[in-house]
């Protein structure tokens, strides 16, 4: 009885915690949002900054120089949002992949899907790039790689039989494979392509726009809803397959869907802003230390987290060195490694 | 009989030719000394002659005697000491026959001082793609780049020079230069840039001394130096503050260029004030807002390799007029001083970065001080370069697109 009662406590606490954790960061992202759009190249003072963004809102109840405006709407809200967007979503998706496969190292990466979008991107800047409007058809060949990587490994899983360690290994096979496609395209480019390629493999969100975040966004909105919805096949799978079919859930189909979402997810992020790959490496093992592995919370919290690391790393990389601007997944790096270490370090039940 | 006598006579001295058959010297400098005196010429002739047509066992060969013909009239006899850009003294015992490049910028400047294309043997695989501005070229066999080169196609075309670059990818070169001296000694690898502007004269004169045409050299020099001295002097009196302001963007959007570039060399020659020369790296990516900011009396966009339109290759104004027009469209570009002014420029690398840089330079230094070079015609100096010291068939009225607007 008393056993019972403490758990209850227990749980009681832990949600406490949980909604705790979670209303500090939005807390957090918003004050990051705040602080980012004031942040650039041209001196804006903090309350043109925001008088921008109202005028822009409310255009006959505030009025900002117009230069404000332009620099403001034409180039830092979209780039802000879209970094908290991206990251939030690269967070997601690699979160369930690392639920569905129950492996600890599923990423974007990992899976190959990231490696093929760098192929599809470099395909476009080698042998088709140049030409004007290349950007679209790079953006075009990115996502085309990066579904077709995830058909593959779908493929493969289904032809041996879909388990995680299946998955896990066709993509690293994959991997492989796209980079090795990569590298001979790098091999064969000029030094001008090979200087595109890897720059595009750094990642960045330089590339933003209102129409690109507007795709992103709405991507956003119809998939996340429905992987928290099914937020509890995904712990019912981190049971193991055969726990989660006991209890009723569909293993293959929940797999199967739950990872075609995450790559799409993947795939529109990565066609815009290039190989981003850590924050859906780390973002959920970071979430995950702080508040445990139940993904009714782990997907929010950790979107969250991704959108804060990612914000964080664009605002620095926008900083540092302005006007210059280092590419966002050098920085990313640079930041989430050591809080990531740090966080493993002293971990209480490490 | 005579012959006989001759050959009598001759024999003690075609012994001596034999054993001092060492790969380097002079053909037919039996003494070693390094000077072709008219004995040592004379005897060469003879063993030529015996060998060739009296089946003499002598060493030298038609190629030989052809160089020491050379050296003797038009060397003095005596050997050529050319440095290159490296630094480096190479001492000439005969003319170059079989000639290998991996640079474009070096070929163009020897096809300027006026050498003899037949003895080029093969080219880097970037010349050999440039089919309208190297049209001869493209039967030579293609020996790869700076970073991948085919060393055995190379060795087994047997070149006696090779051009490197000198200060850029020093270390490729390098590891090149270590490999062919190796495998071929007495091979000649030369070490010119032949597109900076602090240099190019002087490597100009070097190269044709190496050719031995420095009559064409120097009138090809004049012709650069006319054309960059008028440039620097038209410039040189405008104080810092009334320099014009240029945003100068790389093929990538918002990519610009800072102190250590190239480019950014040919805007401060050109008079242009670039305000990002400060920035780290010599191609930095910059915040769009700052160009806004900024707000730069003239703008120049680069077209070329990243942004394949126009150069040699392509005649497409119109495309050039697209790069330009999706410039002026870009959020909040509209307030900035050069687009309202007009002063929006694309500009292709073919003319800016190479050894035609001084046609681009003469493009922008008119595009920021028009009054100044009210008189400077930089498609002139173009077409005269391509017709007369290129000696290549290309009208620029209908062929080929290099700046928009004209």
């Amino acid at each position: 009885m008393e056993q019972s009662i403490s758990l209850y406590e227990g749980y009681a606490r832990l949600k406490r915690t949980r909604a705790a954790f979670m209303l500090a960061l939005i807390f957090g992202l918003i004050l990051l949002i705040g602080i980012a759009v004031t942040l650039g190249s041209a001196d804006l003072g903090v309350a043109e900054s925001y008088l921008a963004i109202l005028a822009g809102l409310f255009p006959g109840r505030f009025s900002a120089p117009e230069l404000a405006i332009t620099i403001v709407w034409d180039y830092r809200l979209h780039r802000v949002l879209f970094a908290v967007c991206a990251g939030f979503g690269l967070a997601v998706a690699g979160s369930v992949m690392q639920g569905i496969l129950r492996n600890p190292l599923a990423s974007p990466f990992t899976l190959g899907i990231a490696s093929a979008a760098a192929t599809g991107a470099s395909i476009a800047i080698v042998l088709g790039a140049g030409v004007v409007g290349g950007e679209y058809l790079i953006i075009g060949n990115a996502f085309l790689f990066a579904l077709l990587a995830a058909f593959a490994i779908y493929g493969m899983a289904r032809y041996r039989g879909v388990g995680s360690e299946t998955m896990v290994l066709a993509g690293i096979a994959l991997m492989y494979l796209f980079s090795a496609v990569t590298s001979l395209l790098q091999y064969v480019g000029s030094s001008e392509e090979l200087q595109a390629v890897v720059f595009w493999m750094f990642g960045s969100v330089d590339k933003s726009t209102w129409p690109k975040l507007g795709i992103v966004a709405l991507v956003l909105a119809c998939t996340v809803p429905y992987l928290v919805y099914r937020a509890w096949d995904l712990n019912a799978l981190a049971e193991g397959d055969e726990v989660a079919a006991g209890l009723g859930v569909p293993v293959e189909r929940s797999m199967t869907v739950m990872m075609l979402i995450a790559s799409l997810i993947t795939a529109v992020i990565i066609c815009f802003t290039g190989t981003i790959g850590f924050i859906g490496l780390v973002a959920p093992h970071i979430t995950r230390m702080i508040i445990g592995s139940d993904f009714r919370t782990l997907l929010p919290a950790s979107g969250l987290i991704g959108a804060l690391l990612l914000l964080a790393a664009d605002s620095i990389a926008r900083s540092v060195l302005a006007p210059q601007v280092i590419p966002v997944g050098i920085v990313t790096a640079f930041l989430g490694v050591p809080f990531f270490i740090y966080l493993f370090l002293h971990r209480r039940d490490a | 009989m005579n012959r006989r006598i001759i050959l009598i006579l001759v024999l003690p001295m075609l012994l001596a030719v034999q054993a001092s058959a060492v790969e380097g010297g002079i053909p037919g400098d039996t003494d070693g000394d390094d000077v072709l005196t008219f004995s040592e010429y004379t005897a060469a002739a003879l063993s030529y002659l015996d060998a060739a047509y009296m089946g003499g066992a002598g060493e030298i060969d038609r190629d030989d005697i052809l160089d020491a013909a050379w050296v003797y009239a038009r060397w003095d006899g005596k050997p050529v000491v050319v440095t290159d850009s490296s630094g480096r003294d190479l001492t000439l015992y005969r003319p170059l026959r079989r000639v290998v490049t991996f640079s474009g910028e070096a070929l163009e400047t020897l096809r300027s001082v006026g050498f003899d294309m037949e003895k080029v043997v093969a080219v880097d695989k970037y010349t050999h793609e440039k089919s309208t501005f190297f049209p001869e070229c493209q039967d030579k066999p293609d020996i790869g780049s700076i970073w991948s080169p085919d060393m055995e196609r190379i060795i087994s075309l047997r070149p006696d020079a090779v051009f490197l670059y000198a200060s850029i990818s020093t270390s490729a070169c390098d590891d090149i230069q270590r490999r062919l001296e190796a495998s071929s000694p007495g091979i000649r690898v030369f070490r010119f840039d032949c597109f900076k502007p602090a240099t190019y004269p002087e490597e100009i004169r070097k190269i044709a001394a190496i050719i031995d045409e420095p009559g064409q050299g120097e009138e090809f020099a004049s012709f650069y130096e006319s054309t960059m001295d008028r440039i620097r002097k038209g410039t040189a009196d405008i104080p810092a503050d009334e320099r014009v302001r240029v945003y100068f963007e790389y093929w990538t959007d918002y990519k610009t260029v800072a102190a250590g570039s190239g480019y950014n060399e040919k805007i401060e020659i050109a008079g242009g004030l670039n305000p990002f020369a400060g920035e780290s790296g010599e191609y930095p990516i910059i915040d769009p807002e700052a160009v806004i900011v900024m707000d730069p009396q003239v703008i120049v966009k680069l077209a070329g390799q990243g942004l394949a339109v126009g150069g040699y290759a392509h005649h497409d104004p119109e495309t050039l007029a697209e790069i330009r027009s999706a410039l002026l469209e870009r959020p909040g570009w509209s307030r900035i001083s050069a687009v309202k002014d007009g002063r929006v420029y694309v500009i292709h690398s073919d003319i800016l970065g190479g050894a035609q840089h001084f046609i681009g330079t003469a493009y922008l230094a008119k595009w920021f001080y028009p009054d100044r070079f009210a008189d400077l015609d930089p498609h002139a100096i173009h077409q005269r370069y391509l017709s007369e010291f290129q000696g290549i068939d290309f009208d620029l009225a209908s062929m080929g697109s290099f700046v928009y607007p004209e």
